[in-house]
């Protein structure tokens, strides 16, 4: 098309238009179907608003460190929101920042990760427990339990001297 | 913004300076941003349009390598503005691609690559869409004179970073309330991470009240970002308080979201208009190019008609 002075116009199409409508809907209402389908998304930065968190210590009752996320007590929060789609699986574990499970809880988890390790008398675990500290944060509580392993089998002729 | 402002089209200014700084962005995403995979086996979601590829072809590290080298050739092919429209789609798939290999690979989702995926789509479908007139306008050295770039271009980059930003801020109330500016949790989120020793988060950990102003801070940055869709003065103000909330955020944090800190700031900011008043003090046809290199450059990059 030309205007009377030659120029070109160039007219925008319906193809354009329709990719304009259809850019605006499927932004609109991806992200809350799929929640995650790159580049689509809802977002979830930062969404909950924890009041406390737990840092563990696991050792065996010699007293060998033992690493917290082999009982799943990691910590595996950043941010973001649990179990939301992801190209991988994680383990997330039992340690869910914001949540200070009670020796109950914590014991019943700790017995059913000892069930597949027959080999372990048991665990001596620290619980440190972080909060509010007047205008500030920090240590708020440190508990010390003990977990015996209901399936432990000791091995013959006792563990050996090192 | 009216809906017959939207189908017309105006002189590329400010179109193809965002289109270099989008690829600016993305050339930094593809090269600059980690790209590690981490363990873990194929989850059952579909999170990028890759998912339904054979594991093995996702995961392999040559795949990636490939589509990053292929990225850095098609962009620099579109930022030369050669090959149109066949270069702008190529480079656009290919960056999309490389990132879904990326988001395929992790574990976790991670958002800061987004906001210059869409706003690379959007450059792609306006040179998909007016490619012959560009050609055209290229050929007679008039690109930069010519009303080749759709306002809807403009509209919905504004649109999508409204929409990104307000779904962050939204997010938050929706899972957590207004109760989410209560200063403990980010005084938490920086203990625990071991950002605690440092200016100002030394400050923010010792004082909740400091905290719950960062978090408001925050939540209005995010949640009101729409507010840029409604006029220039809104999308000014909005536009210094969301740079200012990535500065703040990248201190804090040290998050990767530098390359939408500076796309909000291109789109946001009165660029528009400050790139109109540098056309109008800047003299034109001073500088006499010759040479297929000289007017190449010229028709390509003098985008104020010094040259002639």
């Amino acid at each position: 098309m030309h205007a009377k002075d030659g120029r070109k116009i160039h007219v925008i199409g319906r193809g354009e238009k329709t990719f304009v409508t259809l850019f605006v809907v499927l932004n609109l209402t991806v992200p809350f179907i799929a929640l995650e389908f790159y580049p689509f998304t809802a977002i979830p930065l930062f969404p909950s608003a924890p009041q406390f968190y737990c840092r563990y210590e696991v050792s065996d009752f010699e007293g060998q460190k033992l690493h917290p996320r082999l009982f799943g007590l990691h910590r595996s929060d950043w941010g973001g929101r649990r179990n939301w789609p992801a190209g991988r699986t994680y383990l997330h574990g039992f340690n869910t920042f914001g949540v200070v499970p009670t020796k109950q809880e914590l014991t019943d988890h700790l017995e059913a990760v000892l069930e597949k390790s027959s080999h372990l008398p048991g665990l001596k675990v620290v619980q440190h427990i972080y909060g509010k500290k007047g205008l500030s944060v920090g240590l708020l509580d440190t508990r010390r339990f003990e977990i015996i392993n209901p399936s432990h089998q000791p091995q013959a002729g006792g563990r050996a001297k090192q | 913004m009216s809906m017959s402002w939207l189908w017309q089209r105006t002189r590329p200014l400010y179109a193809q300076t965002l289109l270099w700084v989008t690829l600016g962005s993305a050339y930094w995403l593809a090269f600059g941003e980690p790209n590690y995979y981490t363990n873990g086996a194929p989850s059952d979601d579909i999170v990028t349009y890759l998912a339904f590829l054979p594991d093995e072809f996702v995961r392999d590290r040559y795949v990636y390598t490939i589509v990053q080298r292929l990225f850095a050739v098609f962009g620099v092919l579109w930022f030369l503005q050669l090959g149109l429209p066949y270069t702008s789609w190529a480079a656009t798939v290919c960056f999309t691609t490389l990132i879904s290999l990326f988001q395929e690979n992790i574990f976790y989702h991670d958002h800061i690559f987004q906001v210059t995926n869409m706003i690379l789509i959007l450059h792609c479908f306006w040179y998909h869409f007016a490619a012959r007139y560009i050609k055209d306008s290229l050929r007679e050295r008039k690109f930069w004179r010519t009303a080749v770039a759709p306002n809807w271009l403009v509209f919905l980059s504004i649109f999508y970073i409204s929409v990104y930003y307000a779904f962050v801020g939204w997010h938050k109330v929706w899972v957590s309330g207004l109760g989410w500016i209560n200063g403990v949790s980010l005084q938490l989120w920086l203990l625990s991470w071991h950002r605690a020793d440092f200016f100002p988060n030394n400050w923010i950990v010792e004082n909740v009240y400091l905290a719950a102003s960062a978090q408001a801070f925050t939540l209005f940055a995010e949640g009101f970002a729409f507010l840029g869709l409604f006029n220039r003065t809104l999308r000014t103000i909005m536009g210094v308080v969301l740079v200012a909330f990535h500065i703040g955020q990248e201190w804090v944090f040290d998050f990767d979201f530098e390359s939408n800190a500076v796309m909000v700031a291109y789109v946001y900011l009165p660029f528009a208009a400050w790139l109109e008043w540098v056309d109008r003090k800047v003299p034109k046809a001073v500088l006499t190019m010759r040479g297929r290199f000289g007017l190449f450059f010229s028709s390509r990059f003098d985008m104020f008609g010094y040259t002639k």
